[in-house]
């Protein structure tokens, strides 16, 4: 009997890793196909950058509950220290990498002890104020920086390929999704949750309310500062406009987009959004010639609009939720119903 | 059937989709061999079943028209899209396709195309700047509108594929790539924001294409010193000379410098003194004045106290309000501009607000980028005229320049007679021409390189050398500032001299 209540549960987590492991064989033998457009390629490479970001905000944003908008920055944090250090102390970019996720991580503890005893929008107004005066400083102390002019990083390692930096990159997602989702399941990511939910009750449970907001706000500090510093020795050049509030408000929206609570939703959607952006440069229609230019934003933020009005969840979550999650959780109910009538 | 084995039997079926399609590119093959064609054959279809890639198509244009010349038996492709039942093509091996294709002159000679295609590039949405590039664009769009009427190029039309980079260097990267590949474009132009153009002239090396930079100033894009870089926008350290080659020119002895307390002035004060003193001149102590100083008594007694007086004083490194407050005392006091004392202003100076601010301003130096309507030609009213019906209000350099960006690229594409990237190269490098912004030339090509004992800075390789960055004085009262006497550079002088002393009249 207990066998056979068990084995549905297991059948459909079964299922979803199936699922997964079909997703990630696509991913790895898409660029078979995209080898043949350099082009599609470098787009491609360039959402698996965004789908972390908007991940790892989903992570911070929808599952901790801490409204951030220094993702961008401390993005860029990790970018400039790599491409500083090996400008002038001529240190590899893997040193680079290594110390630029250390100092994304540390700045990210400190921003986390200043201000995550307070309540969430004051995070909030922070980060906005130390984006903009990190991205006004890179301006301004253009003697070190190269200001708007953009600093140059050397690729990570000489003869790197698209391909390579494809796999890279693809390799840098699956790897913080991994560690994301462990995280999100642990014990810690249980915290976390209860504390986005009602930080007074989490408190009174016993959880440390604000060493857990910190350690999350460092984690996902420090898979930024990761993706910036690797994506960035990718581009070969990084400039202050990265991190205008405007990019980061892009990565909002891709994750509010994807679906906040679902870290693979955000990565989606994300990963859909910066595709779609792309092409949606120009159209042709039966011979109609359509350029979108910057109104393609303008459709973005409607998108967005709509999201929030009327799919609070998310466009992609709902969808991820009906193929994968909704089996599980029938079977747990109809588990739970079944056990109730075998005790009656 | 259980669940488990069904599942199974799923994910079997998916990869059975998946890896066939993903093997589907064969193994491209080892040796070339001679093919007749069969109705619904073309090149890209060919390309893709024998080397494994349908972009490989002009490979076997190439080769097959290589063995016309030996062989007649062999047809002779004219247009890769059209070819014809029973044509004897030869289809190369792998390794001739990539020699071919690797050869980065052939990878956008696009045959049988109807239009000439040239990327533009530039800001058309935040965070780049976009004002910029939709003056640009319509600069652009203008030029192939003119190109066009005037009979295309090597017969053909211009097309412009213009692109929206974002200011944001990868994106650009991106489209350069997009531009090349997909668009085959055989030249691209443009871009506003220089780390953007510093990430595409790195995709237009790897493939060979001619870039030719209309608005990005910083040094390090013609410093790449790479054969496919040319760049008509003046080069950032062109713009920081100019005063200095130009008080060379005149023959001063001392100069005084004043600068404000911000990194621009304490900068712009240190270039200037290490180039002054390069070139023999006696810089005094600068003088540093904080900014919103309203009252500048104290430190002009001081200036005045020198003898001999200097022969030249700068306040071209204090911006804004400040800088006009400055001046005013300078001349009131007696210090500058006099017939001894040049007297240089802030760029600001330009503006209308100058003379009510500093009425006894008459006679002051200031520099500016850019050309004043009284060197426009016929083209450059031409232009303006459009872009003031457009915009409603005049053009600033980087419109001119994109339209000229793109009368140069069809210029050089007609005296090559081919769209091949380095033959458009070498005629590029050959470009003299009179456009809105005036003569174009490169002074350091591969013709004439730069020298190697480091006497010309790298940034002057393909790099025009006459960008308008003038120094101008005034010569009346109340002078509109586009009407001032361009003394320097030699090229634009309006009146014939380098300097008009205070008192004369040009």
């Amino acid at each position: 009997m207990k066998h056979r209540i068990d084995s549905p549960l297991t059948s459909s987590r079964y299922y979803r890793w199936v699922a997964a492991g079909v997703l990630i064989a696509s991913l790895l033998l898409a660029p078979i196909y995209l080898n043949r457009s350099p082009y599609q390629m470098e787009v491609v490479t360039g959402a698996f950058f965004y789908a972390i970001l908007a991940s790892s905000w989903a992570l911070l944003a929808g599952v901790a509950g801490q409204f951030s908008f220094a993702h961008m920055a401390l993005t860029g944090l990790g970018a400039y220290t790599t491409g500083l250090l090996g400008r002038d102390l001529g240190t590899s970019p893997l040193t680079g990498i290594i110390a630029g996720t250390l100092l994304a991580g540390l700045v990210g503890l400190i921003i986390g002890l200043l201000c995550l005893r307070l309540r969430a929008a004051y995070l909030a107004l922070f980060t906005i104020a130390f984006s903009e005066i990190f991205r006004i400083a890179l301006l301004t102390e253009f003697q070190y920086t190269e200001g708007s002019n953009g600093l140059q990083l050397a690729p990570l390692y000489e003869g790197i390929t698209p391909l390579a930096e494809y796999y890279i990159t693809l390799g840098l997602l699956l790897g913080t999704m991994a560690l994301m989702y462990w995280l999100a399941s642990s014990r810690f990511g249980l915290f976390v949750r209860a504390m986005r939910e009602d930080e007074e009750a989490a408190a009174a449970m016993g959880v440390n309310v604000v060493r857990y907001k910190v350690l999350i706000f460092v984690i996902t500090s420090m898979i930024v500062g990761l993706a910036g510093s690797v994506f960035y020795h990718q581009v070969g050049i990084i400039t202050p406009n990265t991190m205008e509030i405007l990019q980061m408000s892009l990565v909002i929206a891709m994750a509010v987009i994807g679906g906040m609570e679902s870290l693979l939703g955000a990565a989606i959607g994300a990963f859909l959004s910066r595709v779609s952006l792309e092409l949606l440069r120009e159209i042709n229609i039966m011979g109609v010639h359509i350029e979108f230019g910057a109104w393609r934003y303008a459709a973005f933020g409607l998108l967005l609009m709509f999201t929030l009005r009327f799919a609070q969840n998310g466009l992609l979550y709902p969808i991820i939720d009906w193929l994968f999650l909704r089996r599980a959780r029938q079977e747990a109910v109809a588990k739970r119903k079944q056990a109730a009538e075998v005790e009656s | 059937m259980s669940k488990k084995l069904l599942n199974l039997l799923l994910v079997v079926v998916m990869l059975a989709v998946l890896v066939p399609t993903a093997l589907a590119a064969p193994p491209a093959q080892e040796e070339g061999q001679d093919y007749i064609v069969v109705a619904d054959d073309w090149l890209s279809k060919l390309a893709d079943k024998y080397l494994g890639n349908p972009y490989a198509y002009p490979a076997i244009t190439h080769y097959t028209n290589q063995k016309h010349a030996e062989d007649d038996s062999y047809a002779k492709i004219t247009d890769s899209n059209l070819i014809e039942v029973g044509w004897k093509i030869y289809i190369p091996s792998a390794a001739e396709a990539k020699a071919y294709l690797e050869a980065p002159t052939v990878k956008t000679v696009a045959t049988g195309e109807d239009t000439i295609k040239i990327g533009g590039v530039g800001p058309l949405s935040a965070p780049g700047s976009v004002v910029g590039g939709i003056a640009m664009k319509f600069a652009m769009e203008l030029a192939v509108k003119d190109i066009n009427e005037a009979g295309g190029v090597l017969g053909k039309p211009v097309e412009l594929i213009f692109a929206d980079t974002e200011g944001l260097p990868e994106r650009g990267a991106a489209i350069a790539e997009r531009l090349i590949t997909e668009n085959k474009v055989v030249a691209i132009t443009g871009e506003y924001h220089s780390a953007v153009g510093l990430a595409e002239l790195e995709v237009c090396h790897e493939y060979g294409i001619p870039c030719l930079f209309s608005e990005t100033w910083s040094d390090k894009i013609t410093e790449s010193g790479y054969p496919e870089v040319f760049r008509i926008a003046p080069a950032s350290s062109m713009t920081s000379r100019a005063v200095v080659d130009w008080l060379a020119k005149v023959g001063v002895k001392r100069v005084q410098l004043i600068a404000e307390t911000t990194d621009f002035g304490i900068g712009m004060a240190e270039t200037q003194k290490k180039l002054l003193e390069g070139m023999g001149v006696e810089v005094l102590d600068t003088i540093f004045i904080e900014m919103g100083t309203e009252d500048f008594t104290a430190i002009l007694t001081r200036i005045q106290a020198i003898d001999p007086p200097p022969d030249v004083v700068s306040a071209e490194a204090v911006t804004g309000e400040t800088s006009y407050n400055l001046e005013q005392q300078m001349a009131e006091l007696g210090i500058a501009p006099t017939e001894k004392t040049i007297g240089i202003a802030n760029q600001v100076a330009v503006q209308p607000e100058f003379w009510e601010s500093v009425p006894n301003g008459n006679y002051f130096v200031f520099t500016h980028v850019g050309l004043p309507p009284t060197l426009f030609n016929e083209t450059t009213n031409k232009v303006a005229d459009a872009y003031r019906a457009e915009f409603d209000t005049e053009p600033p350099s980087y419109a001119l320049e994109a339209y000229d960006s793109l009368w140069i690229l069809a210029d050089a594409i007609e005296r090559a007679g081919t769209t091949e990237p380095k033959a458009l190269i070498n005629a590029l490098e050959d470009t003299d021409i009179v456009l809105a912004q005036g003569r174009y030339w490169f002074k350091y090509t591969s013709k004439n390189p730069l020298p190697t004992d480091g006497s010309v800075p790298a940034y002057m390789w393909h790099q025009w050398p006459d960008p308008a960055v003038l120094v101008l004085q005034y010569f009346e009262p109340n002078q509109p500032g586009m009407e001032a006497a361009v003394v320097w550079p030699e090229v634009y002088q309006t009146h014939g001299t380098p300097y008009i002393v205070p008192g004369t009249k040009p």
